[in-house]
């Protein structure tokens, strides 16, 4: 099929608005249980027919931002299918009951989405109590769990009340205990 | 048509009768030195008889700009740059990098945008006709910025800049171009200041990059400078002369270093001899010779070769190859010529490196071709390429996580969602690295974006959804929205060195006012 076919070209911008509905075997057109090699074949039909290089001389540049979207989901599909580790981690996302906060994968584990709450909250709110817990952030990253206990510790003379503070110090301890 | 701008040289090639061809300029000269010399009247010099004026006017005369694009004044490039340039690098504004010639302050992308002019009034001597569209190369490794900095040259050399194309996958489309291949390739990439190597499987008409890794201060330069640094040393010791200290003297060593250089290809052995090195207190020549042997250069290169390696291990890992997975290595770059690399690719890849590609032409080659293929709709090849780095986002505590990382094919975007922090807070803040540390202080930032205009709202109710886009070009673009209400927020990029349209606009009116010198 030639899409740069203008009879194509209303099917193409309806399906840029309708893609992030979609999950990634859905936008590469294949079954869940597709092989690796069927996965990148499709990839390479898909790009021989919609790289936006094939619509590079084509005016309408509405058009051009459509196919441009469209193959950047294809590019993102292929990326975390060709993956077998994030492929598996996907394929349980969308088949669970988050599906559709999931279609996209986040390559960001919970962890850090944890991590990422817990620092736009801002839980600590004394100077000192801030610069502690940062530090207590930062040596929990490194997975060093005792400095970073350590760094709580002084954060909470600080802040003796802190619910937060303390929830994280827990979390730390839970996290050590078990390996 | 399309350009290779080299560190040291420049190609020029176009689509001519359904093939690519290099240009040659009017002395039917294939490659042109990158430099560009300043003369007192405000006219130019660009090319290979710029190059003669080193010696001859060194504090006016240009090279190496590309080690200098995208970058920031106080990074370690720019200071090694300084070290051995004999023109001034100065500060200009938001850390940038400026040339200073004469009265007149130069931003790096006005300079390559001279050399980049002259691509064109070679190609319009020849064609006679007036050409406007262009590809242009750069190194894989080479980050936002520097791809940037490169389009920006382009525009203002009054190009439109059709796509900035990494040089080793311009090099494997001049090499699989027509020819139905099937086949796995590494692109062993050693240009005059950047080193590249890029694995590809080639499938018909696909070109897909697996993996990338480079470096982007190491090339043939500094092969000459292990020998200059030898032929310094001799000279401090025989004649208790310190060549450093003397721009002319310096440049005449650094001349006959690489032409000692390229000697060594075939030659066993080379005289070295500078009728007139110096002049003494009398004002007569001091004269030096030596000889250098291939094992003595060998040596002194070592270290350099095995560099390479470590990058081709780091590209292999990532494309979870070995040796025995590939196909076929392609040499890029006039330093590949030289006996020691092509044993020690034989001795890493296990087969015999091709030599049928011109290592000077490749890229300009390929570069023709993505030219015709993307305004041509019947010419149809597909670079499925990838980031060469991976991009970052700055976290608390001078931390970053990575939003895409290196090695995924392009184009490609990822989204991140941010929560106001404050009631009634107006703008999120947020910067960008490219990198592979999670220590920002290691990677290189790319910008800070402000999004503004932000909805009145108690904190944790605005959800702003940030969009980390990287295009064919292998340029960044970020934009942010509101997830409830859809409204784009405003940006604006600060933190970075590069130029704004304003800036380009009028970088493009002094271009096309300065005229090339009549160079006899």
């Amino acid at each position: 099929m030639d899409y740069t076919d203008p009879q194509y070209w209303p099917t193409l911008k309806n399906l840029a608005q309708t893609i992030d509905g979609l999950d990634y075997f859905q936008v590469l057109n294949l079954p869940q249980n597709a092989s690796s090699g069927q996965i990148r074949t499709t990839y390479y039909q898909m790009a021989r027919a919609l790289h936006p290089d094939r619509f590079f001389h084509l005016p309408d540049e509405e058009l051009k931002n459509s196919v441009s979207k469209i193959y950047r989901r294809i590019t993102e599909s292929y990326t975390i299918l060709k993956d077998d580790q994030k492929r598996a981690q996907y394929s349980a996302n969308i088949n669970g009951p988050e599906r559709m906060s999931k279609l996209r994968f986040n390559e960001e584990s919970e962890r850090e989405q944890k991590e990422k709450q817990r620092e736009a909250l801002e839980v600590a709110k004394t100077p000192q109590g801030k610069k502690m817990f940062n530090e207590a952030v930062a040596e929990y990253k490194k997975g060093n769990y005792d400095k970073a206990l350590k760094n709580l510790q002084s954060a909470l003379l600080f802040e003796s009340g802190n619910e937060q503070l303390k929830a994280f110090k827990a979390e730390i301890e839970a996290k050590k205990a078990g390996g | 048509m399309g350009i290779d701008l080299g560190t040291s040289n420049s190609c020029v090639a176009i689509w001519e009768d359904g093939r690519p061809v290099v240009v040659p300029n009017e002395w039917g000269e294939m490659t042109h030195a990158s430099c560009v010399s300043f003369l007192e009247d405000g006219s130019v010099i660009v090319g290979n008889s710029a190059k003669q004026r080193i010696v001859l006017d060194p504090q006016h005369t240009v090279y190496s700009a590309k080690r200098l694009i995208g970058r920031f004044y106080f990074s370690e490039e720019v200071k090694k740059a300084q070290a051995i340039c004999s023109y001034p690098i100065v500060e200009g504004p938001n850390n940038s990098v400026r040339v200073a010639i004469r009265d007149a302050v130069f931003t790096v992308p006005e300079v390559s945008a001279m050399v980049l002019k002259e691509m064109r009034a070679i190609v319009e001597q020849h064609t006679q006709q007036t050409v406007t569209k262009a590809v242009i190369t750069v190194p894989a490794f080479f980050n936002d910025s520097q791809r940037q900095e490169t389009k920006n040259a382009g525009r203002i050399a009054g190009l439109e800049v059709l796509r900035i194309l990494n040089e080793p996958t311009a090099a494997a489309l001049a090499y699989g171009f027509g020819q139905n291949l099937d086949q796995r390739v590494v692109i062993y990439d050693l240009g005059g200041g950047t080193f590249d190597v890029s694995i590809l499987q080639i499938g018909q008409d696909i070109f897909e990059v697996l993996a990338t890794a480079g470096d982007t201060y190491l090339g043939g330069d500094d092969f000459d400078d292990r020998i200059v640094q030898w032929i310094g040393t001799q000279v401090e010791q025989r004649l208790n002369y310190d060549i450093k200290s003397d721009l002319v003297s310096l440049q005449k060593v650094r001349d006959v270093s690489e032409r000692a250089k390229i000697d060594l290809v075939e030659s066993d052995r080379v005289t070295i001899h500078l009728p007139d090195l110096y002049f003494d207190a009398n004002g007569s020549p001091v004269a030096f010779s030596t000889e250098i042997t291939r094992p003595q250069f060998n040596q002194m290169v070592m270290d350099l070769v095995q560099r390479t390696f470590k990058v081709c291990d780091e590209a292999m890992q990532s494309a979870r190859l070995t040796a025995v997975d590939i196909d076929g290595v392609i040499l890029v770059g006039g330093p590949t010529r030289l006996p020691i690399i092509r044993n020690s690719v034989r001795h890493y890849f296990q087969r015999e490196p091709n030599v049928e590609v011109d290592p000077d032409q490749v890229v300009a080659l390929g570069a023709a071709i993505q030219a015709e293929a993307l305004l041509d709709s019947a010419t149809s090849t597909f670079l499925l390429d990838v980031t060469p780095q991976s991009l970052r986002l700055g976290t608390v505590g001078d931390y970053t996580e990575v939003i895409i990382e290196k090695n995924t094919a392009i184009p490609i975007d990822r989204t991140r969602t941010f929560v106001t922090a404050a009631d009634n807070q107006e703008r999120v803040k947020i910067k960008i690295y490219q990198g592979e540390s999670r220590n920002a202080s290691e990677c290189e930032p790319l910008g800070e974006f402000e999004f503004s205009g932000l909805r009145q709202a108690r904190r944790g109710e605005v959800k702003i959804e940030v969009t980390f886009e990287i295009d064919t070009d292998g340029i960044v673009n970020v934009y942010a929205r509101d997830t409830e209400t859809g409204q784009q927020a405003s940006t604006t990029i600060t933190l970075t060195g590069g130029m704004d349209e304003a800036a380009i606009a009028e970088a493009a009116a002094r271009n096309a006012e300065t005229k090339r010198a009549d160079h006899a």
